[in-house]
């Protein structure tokens, strides 16, 4: 495939609701987020920008300079959720329109150059889904061929176009990046403000300093149990100093996370890949990042030998997950493995009690294998 | 969970300046914190608490800066259930809508909630406070006015005494309920919602024996914010040093108990001094006190022993006060170091308290959060949520 026609759809119609304001006018170095992301999208191989408005769409076309090639739509049905927008901007691609790619209007750190790469990585290999990965972590934006338009049309529910990528796990193709921008999406003002007093230092810096924190050591012989926690949370954090003092080795994996936050953690690894965590039959795996990667990292542990895989969140999340994971062909004797909502029934609500339970539900496997005669 | 709260709360009215306090006052679908957590908040953007696992804290601050700016209460609205955020996997776990009232609030003041809320909890009170968070064609109430409600009294500064009366009532039903909740109240005019929120006083453990197995079971409980006393006979152990989280280390003979502590409804209580007489000594103690949880460390049949010696001195126990005694103690966790077996003896304890089964949620139907937030097992109505 030579040159292919690139139709971005940015999705700038939800009413950010975290953020208390609009999210798409917040300014990061004198640009609104939508601007920024308009100019990083205008600066790559996309050849039409399709904007999909919704919630204050007047507000923001009197505030934001909208190019005039830029395609605008607005999603009268924005609150029913981001699908009904990925409908609306999919309608309006030109019909010459090879591929879309999904641009979300908070990621003012993207660069043109990966968005290209994406493109690139279709061209080469016909690919339906492409997708950068930083580490393991999977990033926006996605690229979706044309062939699964009509499937987009029919998306829905909570986890949006997530849904087609277990449909057509062969179909995939993730294209390695260096560049954490892919993973960086400003959903609080606290990311805006780091977001904001970001000037010569790096991304890596800004967000946290990755390279030198990633201090995992390969010791010589296995502990005998070991807690992985995924991701940072509050929970995470009372799962940590929990884990250490049930004397647990504990290993966190997460992005951004540094040594110092790790609330005394032995291992922290900036990359999600198990593998690099050791997961074996004494390997104890919560994933506990508030969602984030939630889905990656299910799909690492569900593969691998780990004693026991705990997924925070509400049955519901957990089951869209499990049927995701499903739908790619994880078998079923694996999916059974995982513990959605994780553990004991103890009346948990505040962090740490949360962490108990979890914890509690731990030492029970634990000592279900292990136990003394 | 109070003891940070009240510490902070002392030093910003100490401070004399101007700060803002959150309360999550109401919530549906699957929110991180339940009504009544609170955080406070100064303008220079420091925060005590965590209402929300970091879903809108930041935001919070922005709008209490406000709130201090502007001197006038308000309720606001968070709501996580818009799938945007979730598009590609970079989304929340939680999916909820969560009512958070901010207050401005500035040095030393009077008889406030705040201090209300002091009161109860330092003096070992059982209350309820009722705060308005929504206001609907009422002249003569606000958002942020309450009703602070105690046995046989309350207090208000609300106008309206129609709706002081209606809220008092509804207060002391939560008393009996032992559960708080969210009211509606039609006032002639108008409307108003109120949280009805009780009190919640923290869990009270006294641990007999101060052996090393004391160690972690102290320290698992201090970080759940829990009271802890522990108490021994033998100077060597009854060292406070030894037990940085404990509220106190009492050295005192069994027979001496009832000088140094009195044991309520809200007591739990632990036996574990390892030695047989002074285990039974505490035991006789303990089982003509209100106490609702006694756990026994050790194998079942030490405990029938111990039920033998006191049938020997005369003592026959009720099929009730059977009932509150465990043992062997924690959760059936399988636990053989001294910190699982911490963890199994404060989970069952959690459990207990509470009225949860604790088997594994996940083989639980429904939300994991039961709509009443928490339900209180123990007669007397002294803690609710958190």
């Amino acid at each position: 495939m030579t040159k292919s026609f690139v139709s971005a759809i940015v999705l700038a119609a939800g009413k950010s609701r975290r953020m208390g304001k609009l999210k798409q006018l917040i300014r990061v170095r004198e640009k609104t987020l939508l601007e920024i992301t308009l100019g990083i999208v205008a600066d790559s191989r996309c050849r039409e920008t399709v904007l999909v408005l919704g919630y204050q769409a007047d507000e923001i076309r009197r505030v934001v300079s909208i190019p005039e090639t830029t395609k605008l739509v607005v999603n009268p049905s924005f609150e029913k959720g981001m699908s009904t927008s990925i409908h609306a901007g999919v309608q309006s691609v030109s019909s010459d329109s090879d591929a879309a790619l999904i641009v979300l209007a908070d990621q003012p750190f993207l660069k043109p150059e990966i968005i290209d790469r994406l493109i690139e990585e279709r061209e080469k290999t016909g690919a339906s889904i492409v997708f950068p990965v930083y580490k393991g972590f999977r990033g926006n934006p996605v690229l979706i061929g044309r062939s699964l338009f009509p499937e987009m049309m029919q998306i829905s529910g909570d986890i949006g176009c997530r849904s087609l990528f277990g449909l057509h796990a062969e179909r995939i193709r993730k294209v390695q990046v260096e560049d954490i921008g892919v993973l960086i999406d400003l959903d609080t003002a606290e990311d805006v403000a780091k977001a904001t007093s970001f000037k010569e230092k790096s991304l890596e810096e800004a967000f946290g300093d990755i390279r030198q924190n990633d201090r995992f050591v390969s010791g010589p012989q296995l502990p005998e149990r070991h807690l992985v926690i995924v991701g940072s949370s509050d929970v995470a954090g009372e799962l940590i100093k929990l884990g250490k003092f049930l004397k647990f080795r504990v290993t966190v994996v997460d992005p951004l996370l540094t040594p110092e936050d790790s609330s005394g953690a032995d291992h922290v690894i900036n990359e999600l890949d198990l593998t690099r965590a050791s997961v074996n039959s004494a390997t104890y795996v919560v994933i506990a990042g508030r969602g984030k990667f939630d889905e990656e990292a299910l799909d690492q542990a569900v593969r691998s030998s780990a004693a026991y895989i705990a997924l925070m969140g509400s049955k519901k999340r957990g089951a869209e997950l499990i049927q995701s994971l499903r739908s790619a062909g994880v078998p079923e004797d694996a999916l059974k493995r995982v513990k959605c909502p994780a553990g004991l029934e103890i009346g948990a609500f505040s962090p740490e009690e949360i962490a108990l339970s979890v914890m509690a539900e731990v030492v029970n496997e634990y000592r279900r294998v292990n136990h003394v005669e | 969970m109070w003891n940070e709260f009240l510490k902070r709360l002392a030093e910003l009215r100490k401070s004399g300046e101007p700060f803002a306090v959150a309360t999550v006052v109401k919530v549906s679908g699957s929110t991180y914190r339940r009504p009544g957590a609170r955080v406070l908040m100064t303008a220079d953007g420091s925060a005590t608490g965590l209402i929300s696992g970091g879903c809108f804290e930041s935001d919070l601050i922005e709008r209490a800066r406000k709130v201090i700016e502007t001197g006038r209460a308000l309720t606001v609205t968070f709501d996580t259930t818009s799938p945007d955020d979730l598009i590609f996997g970079l989304g929340l776990g939680c999916t909820g809508v969560a009512q958070i009232l901010l207050e401005p609030l500035k040095g030393l003041s009077g008889q406030d909630h705040l201090n209300f809320i002091h009161q109860c909890v330092t003096e070992g009170r059982a209350g309820v406070l009722a705060t308005v968070f929504r206001v609907e064609g009422l002249s003569d109430v606000s958002v942020g006015d309450t009703v602070m409600i105690e046995a046989n009294t309350h207090e208000s500064n609300i106008e309206n005494r129609q709706a002081v009366d209606v809220l008092a009532v509804e207060g002391h039903s939560v008393f009996e309920e032992g559960v708080s909740r969210v009211c509606k109240i039609d006032c002639g005019e108008g409307t108003l919602e109120a949280l009805l929120e009780l009190i919640p006083l923290p869990v009270i453990l006294v641990i007999f024996g101060a052996g090393p197995d004391a160690v972690p079971l102290v320290r698992f409980a201090g970080g759940l914010g829990w009271k802890v006393m522990v108490i021994d006979k033998r100077p060597a152990y009854a060292r406070p040093d030894r037990f940085p989280e404990a509220d106190a280390v009492i050295l005192c003979e069994p027979s001496d108990l009832s000088r140094h502590l009195s044991i309520t409804s809200r007591t739990v209580v632990v036996i574990m001094s390892h030695h047989f007489e002074t285990d039974l000594n505490f035991l006789k103690q303990v089982i003509v006190s209100e106490s609702q949880y006694i756990g026994l460390l050790g194998p079942r049949a030490k405990a029938e022993l111990l039920l033998q010696h006191l049938r020997d001195d005369g003592i026959v126990l009720t099929a009730e006060q059977m009932a509150r005694i465990h043992s062997p103690v924690g959760l059936d966790l399988g636990a053989e170091t001294p910190e699982e077996i911490a963890l199994a003896v404060v989970s069952e304890i959690q459990a207990v308290r509470y009225g949860y089964p604790a088997g594994f949620l996940r083989d639980r139907s429904g939300p994991i959060h039961q709509t009443s937030f928490r339900t209180l097992q123990f007669s007397h109505p002294d803690r609710s949520c958190e």
